[in-house]
């Protein structure tokens, strides 16, 4: 009994030592952001459900381009393949869920998991290249996904595209509603992930290794390492994006998806 | 033996095409290390800004065009060609070489594709366009076709090769025989003693921008008429030009070119024929010679120093 004031008065303290940190590192930025990412998510209480599809698809684009920023802006990896993760987590999405009748949590994580062991072969494969070939090799993986995605019609359904069974999870239908909140909450996690990364150990060294390779080398940041994980993260946001993203159109549209979705 | 003569013909034609682009690259990365991602896109707004002088944007048939007129578009062409080409590189990738900014570059020319790839779809909205021939192959043969070895083969076939082999030496000749040729080389070897030397180095790799692509277009130009022309043919001949261009690392002209034929004949191949039961069929051409430049890059990469290349 008597050590409950001083656990509560341990607890006050820390809670104000948090509490402290957060006003100390918070910045009107940060309010502006909180403050939109709010008004953001009011938008399906005013808007008609057919407006809510295109703006959900939009957020998930806005995924795959903050998912690039993870390549480009942290590690300065210019890759050119986002369009081609994005449309990788799409059609395993799609043909797990109209041709393998995989429910959805399952295909999600099976999307995420192709792309991001796509990502990873990638990433090995450029990961000693200078810029200038990791830009091409990975421009020349967006159009060979394109040539696939298009002149075999067995794999993406051809012109009628692959049509989606409805999207269910634990009995719910997954509106454009639902979608929308969805996609925003992860667009959320992603900026913030990436605002705290590039602050923090990992984000620091991957601009030392981008700014200063020799310097970064010589103090032992494990540049290839890191940077193998930057773009593995970078593809894998794609393929999340680019699997929730049929599943909110419910068809897998092979035209939609080339080297110009990249940006 | 018949489809082997159409193959190696169709396949030579073709691949002279991505040969002289294959050139174009390799003399651009050599000189300034810089992989020309609007290559293919400027050659495409070269060629359809001849087809709009020439004939404008309505359907035409093969011959209904006046050889002054064509001369008129083809000069038109070029120039907008040249003269884009090396406003591109002192206002977009200049500015960023200097500044060492490889992502600068690579999003400039990209940016640049698509704006031009934008401008030509706008005016082009339909799917395909059948470019006029102003020369009179279908006077030759019947309706310009001849039987070669059992093979129907289009007489423009051997015109192609020719023009484009012509255009390569052309190249080659201007690298190794001229002044321009001579201080170019001198860049591309030590960029800082050349410009101590006081080489005009701005100037002169602007120019060279400027002429790959006319060079390039002027070999687009020449192919067009053989098939339906669209607003994506460019940036495909590109695309295999720069995979000629890979697999030779950038060469010489001569081995760009050589590259380039080697891309032609190996799409064909796989296009058309087949070993007993065997055929893959015209989908596979277009993507194994993708899939092998990327399998390259990839095997020299993991062959080469474990230290991560820079940005």
């Amino acid at each position: 009994m008597s050590a409950a004031p001083a656990v509560l008065g341990q607890t006050r303290s820390a809670l104000s030592a948090a509490a402290r940190e957060l006003r100390s590192s918070w910045s009107r930025t940060a309010t502006l952001w909180a403050l939109l990412f709010a008004a953001a998510l009011l938008a399906p209480a005013v808007l008609p459900e057919s407006q809510l599809v295109d703006l959900a698809g939009f957020v998930y684009l806005a995924l795959a381009a903050v998912g690039l920023g993870y390549a480009v802006g942290l590690a300065g990896i210019p890759s050119l393949g986002q369009g081609a993760f994005f449309a990788i987590g799409a059609f395993t999405e799609a043909i797990a869920r109209s041709k393998g009748d995989v429910p959805l949590l399952p295909s999600l994580l099976l999307a995420v998991l192709v792309t991001a062991a796509c990502g990873v072969l990638t990433g090995v494969a450029t990961g000693r290249l200078r810029g200038a070939f990791v830009a091409v090799s990975t421009w020349i993986l967006s159009w060979i996904v394109l040539i696939l995605l298009t002149a075999f019609p067995r794999i993406s359904g051809g012109a009628q595209g692959l049509v989606m069974p409805e999207a269910r999870v634990l009995g719910q239908t997954l509106t454009p509603t639902a979608h929308y909140v969805l996609g925003l909450t992860l667009l959320g996690l992603a900026v913030l992930a990436f605002a705290v990364l590039a602050r923090r150990g990992a984000g620091l060294a991957l601009a030392a290794g981008r700014d200063q390779v020799e310097a970064a080398l010589g103090l032992g940041v494990p540049v290839a390492r890191l940077r193998l994980g930057a773009l593995t993260a970078s593809a894998t946001i794609a393929g999340l994006a680019g699997a929730l993203s049929v599943e909110l159109s419910q068809v897998a549209d092979a035209s939609a998806y080339g080297p110009v979705l990249s940006f | 033996m018949s489809l082997v003569v159409q193959v190696i013909v169709t396949g030579l034609a073709a691949g002279g095409i991505y040969g002289v682009f294959a050139v174009g690259y390799s003399l651009v990365y050599r000189l300034t290390g810089v992989v020309y991602f609007a290559f293919g896109d400027l050659v495409s707004f070269a060629v359809f800004a001849t087809l709009l002088v020439a004939a404008g944007t309505a359907p035409v048939s093969q011959t209904s065009i006046e050889p002054g007129r064509f001369l008129l578009a083809l000069v038109v062409g070029l120039l907008l060609c040249v003269g884009v080409g090396a406003a591109t590189y002192i206002l977009f990738i200049e500015p960023y070489l200097l500044r060492g900014s490889t992502l600068g570059w690579v999003a400039a020319t990209l940016a640049i594709a698509f704006a031009l790839h934008g401008m030509v779809g706008a005016v082009f909205t339909r799917p395909a366009y059948v470019f006029p021939d102003p020369l009179p192959f279908d006077e030759v043969g019947r309706d310009g076709v001849v039987t070669v070895a059992g093979a129907s083969i289009q007489v423009r076939s051997f015109f192609v090769i020719g023009f484009a082999a012509l255009l390569a030496a052309a190249a080659a000749w201007t690298l190794e025989r001229t002044r321009h040729g001579r201080a170019l080389q001198a860049i591309a070897s030590e960029p800082e003693g050349a410009r101590f030397s006081g080489l005009p180095v701005e100037r002169l790799v602007a120019l060279t921008f400027g002429l790959v692509g006319g060079l390039a277009a002027l070999a687009a130009v020449v192919a067009a008429p053989s098939a339906p022309f669209t607003v994506d043919t460019g940036a495909l001949l590109g695309l295999k030009g720069l995979v000629a261009a890979l697999i030779v690392r950038f060469g010489s002209p001569w081995a760009a070119f050589a590259a380039g034929l080697g891309v032609g004949l190996a799409e064909a191949a796989i296009d058309n024929l087949r070993i007993g039961d065997l055929g893959l069929g015209p989908q596979y051409g277009e993507l194994l010679p993708l899939a092998f430049a990327l399998g390259l890059i990839a095997y020299r990469s993991l062959r080469s120093e474990p230290v991560p290349g820079r940005a």
